[in-house]
């Protein structure tokens, strides 16, 4: 130990062990206790079909006869208990799930919002309307029924992501057959 | 420095050379172990865009994986790579249709810091992604750590600086 | 060999007691196979050697196919190869802690053995030689502790005489050491 060269070295690699060793302990803490879960609620007040069409991009929905779902809900969520030492954002999203007849699986992302602290963890919204277009694949709803649901999504500041969902499996809505009279 | 090298026989030069080999293979098994352990072709990958921000920065390392007996979800943050395009993506899936004959996935995804889904960076009149796609789902993180990889692309000659001194430091010490 | 010995001071870090053992070990050979007519029996290095070699070949062979058929297809045979890889590994660190153990040379002359292991505690300056010595039925041993210090001078150059000469009593008194 009596160069410059060797002392350099022995403390470089010591302290990348040590930094390692410490975000590897963080992860596993934060993997193992967990992150809690939330009480939400959810409920549909309207939901409406109207025809449109998506711009040159789309290029599936450049029909003017897709049929596009409008939703209008209310959100009660209090995510305080996902909030620990070791979060970093939440992402909370309102889901709609359905099975059709082709396709036995689909889930649609309606609204999304990041929570960043604790402070803003509790969301009470009313009369929320859809952010994303709410289009089947087939790109009609056929008096289709859906379930509405709220999950989440934690991003550590070091470790595993974990996610997990509101138990609202009761809160189901059904697409109304598109009246050929009405939309804008 | 290069003295104690010449002293060597045919042997201890074997030997040497054996020592960077081993030291480059060790790498390259560990990384091929975790691959098929997480079933992701690409384990571990680094964050080149702010498009998932303040989830992610540039910088940022990701620990993915793709089990074949969990199936990918609304809200999941995966690395996908489309045809013809070199750089892959990591964005959330926001809409997902499963097929029930054929099996085939049909997913859209955007990134959180973007206004647009994705449509406009898949190929052109492509209007989903699939499965095959799909190289990894996200499940651990940790900042900053994938910097040097992004210094490294920035400033390629930094990468050859790099390996020539890892590589002289091992040659020309012994145990 | 022992003409250009003298000529060429092996001169090193005096503080570096890697380079320290390295070179009392490397000289010791030199002089073993050339001034006292030892064979010397390279089993451990050759070893050594195959294995972690064979086990870059497996690395490369699973890169190379990986490459060709893709991650999904590759699966299985990049498995076989990983698993390879460090198994033969594992086969060589059992090698060397249960056999080799801590030889610095084996070699024979005229029928007999000679093994020579060391050990060096850490951040010491005695260096302990163990010299085993077999000769059909005939056993003997001898072990010379020693400090690095009377082998190595002030500038860090070490001074072949008295290390052979070291070595040589070493030898005369390993073999003659269980004589009955």
């Amino acid at each position: 130990m009596h160069n410059l060269q060797q002392r350099l070295s022995a403390t470089f690699s010591f302290a990348v062990s040590a930094l390692f060793t410490v975000l590897g302990v963080v992860a596993a803490i934060s993997w193992v206790t967990g992150y809690g879960t939330a009480a939400t609620k959810v409920n549909v007040r309207d939901i409406r079909v109207i025809q449109s069409r998506y711009g040159p991009d789309y290029f599936d929905y450049g029909r003017k006869t897709s049929e596009f779902g409008m939703l209008k809900f209310d959100i009660d969520a209090d995510l305080t208990p996902l909030f620990n030492w070791n979060t970093k954002q939440v992402f909370v999203t309102v889901v709609a799930e359905y099975e059709t007849k082709t396709h036995n699986k689909n889930q649609v992302v309606v609204w999304d919002k990041i929570i960043r602290d604790k402070d803003s963890a509790k969301i009470n919204l009313r009369k929320v309307s859809n952010k994303y277009a709410l289009i089947d694949f087939s790109q009609k709803w056929r008096n289709q029924v859906a379930n509405l649901s709220v999950h989440w999504d934690v991003t550590p500041h070091v470790g595993i992501l974990q996610n997990g969902r509101g138990d609202t499996s009761s809160v189901k809505f059904t697409f109304p057959k598109f009246e050929s009279s009405g939309g804008r | 420095m290069f003295e104690e090298l010449r002293r060597l026989n045919k042997r201890q030069v074997a030997l040497q050379v054996l020592n960077i080999l081993m030291v480059l293979t060790s790498a390259l098994m560990i990384w091929k172990g975790l691959a098929l352990a997480t079933n992701s072709e690409s384990p571990i990958v680094v964050v080149l865009s702010g498009s998932m921000e303040p989830a992610f920065h540039r910088g940022d390392l990701l620990l993915l994986a793709n089990p074949a007996s969990q199936p990918v979800q609304v809200g999941d943050i995966c690395v996908f790579q489309i045809p013809h395009r070199d750089i892959p993506i990591v964005h959330r899936v926001i809409k997902l249709h499963d097929e029930a004959k054929t099996g085939k996935q049909f997913l859209l995804t955007k990134g959180d810091n973007n206004n647009v889904d994705d449509r406009g960076l898949y190929n052109a009149r492509q209007m989903w992604i699939n499965k095959e796609h799909v190289v990894g789902r996200v499940r651990g993180f940790m900042p900053y750590v994938g910097m040097v990889t992004i210094l490294m692309n920035d400033y390629p000659q930094l990468k050859y600086v790099m390996l020539g001194v890892l590589g002289l430091f091992v040659l020309i010490h012994r145990e | 060999m022992s003409n250009t010995t003298m000529q060429e001071e092996i001169k090193i870090n005096k503080y570096d007691s890697t380079q320290l053992k390295h070179t009392v070990d490397d000289h010791l050979r030199k002089y073993l196979t050339s001034d006292a007519n030892y064979v010397e029996n390279h089993q451990h290095m050759d070893v050594k050697l195959s294995l972690g070699y064979l086990s870059c070949l497996f690395a490369a062979a699973a890169t190379y196919y990986e490459w060709k058929n893709g991650f999904q297809k590759a699966k299985p045979v990049t498995l076989i190869c990983v698993a390879s890889y460090f198994v033969i590994n594992f086969i060589a660190w059992v090698y060397a802690y249960f056999i080799e153990k801590q030889d610095v040379f084996v070699g024979t002359k005229d029928g007999a053995t000679l093994k020579i292991s060391a050990r060096l505690a850490r951040l010491s300056e005695t260096y302990t030689l163990d010299f085993h010595f077999t000769d059909g039925k005939k056993k003997g041993n001898y072990t010379l502790e020693s400090s690095f210090g009377k082998w190595f001078n002030e500038d860090g150059v070490l001074v072949t005489s008295v290390l052979e000469a070291d070595v040589k009593s070493a030898i005369e008194r390993s073999t003659i050491s269980k004589e009955q």
